[in-house]
């Protein structure tokens, strides 16, 4: 998960489809599509949630961008902090 | 230290001291007011509100359970390559 690598994460697929989501957001929001979202309802999630997914996502992109123009440094939430851009040791450690 | 000025714990007075005081009353045992929240302390009026907004929508359960949350927080910051 915090090495941004969904392909070796072992997650429901249902989550998996909903981190797909959050990458479009976080990536390019604008190419989310109508058919995206509807295959997350097809999956079970309601609109409350995906709206809420949207909120998240949105908030820490928010964050993640105030901390590196601000150059904040690593707040050591990894075990083992990687170089920027590179892997982090361990994941979901917090 | 960040390369934008912000208002340090033990110089802070008038209305950032006061929302230092109120966020540290709320998070008993961190005596440290969080570096990501110190960036908004040129705006006591803003911080208190990313405070208020973030707690609202992060560190509750809402439609979707705070796991859920954390996990795409964590998701989104390390696609941004961010450590926060």
């Amino acid at each position: 998960m915090a090495k941004a690598d969904l392909d070796g994460a072992s997650l429901p697929r249902v989550e998996y489809a909903l981190l797909r989501f959050v990458e479009t957001i976080t990536k390019h929001a604008y190419r989310v599509t109508d058919e995206q979202v509807e295959q997350l309802r097809s999956m079970g999630w309601t609109d409350e949630q995906l709206a809420e997914c949207v909120y998240i996502a949105a908030l820490f992109a928010f964050f993640n961008r105030v901390a590196d123009a601000f150059g904040l440094e690593d707040p050591n939430y990894f075990m083992a902090p990687p170089p920027r851009g590179g892997d982090p040791v361990h994941d979901e450690s917090f | 230290m960040a390369r934008i000025r912000w208002i340090r714990e033990d110089s802070a007075t008038g209305p950032i001291a006061d929302a230092y005081d109120e966020w540290q009353q709320a998070n008993p045992g961190r005596q440290e007011i969080p570096a990501i929240l110190k960036c908004f302390s040129l705006r006591p009026d803003f911080f208190r509100d990313v405070v208020a907004f973030s707690e609202r929508l992060h560190f509750t359960e809402g439609h979707l359970t705070r796991r859920i949350k954390e996990m795409i927080a964590t998701y989104v910051s390390a696609l941004n390559q961010c450590p926060y």
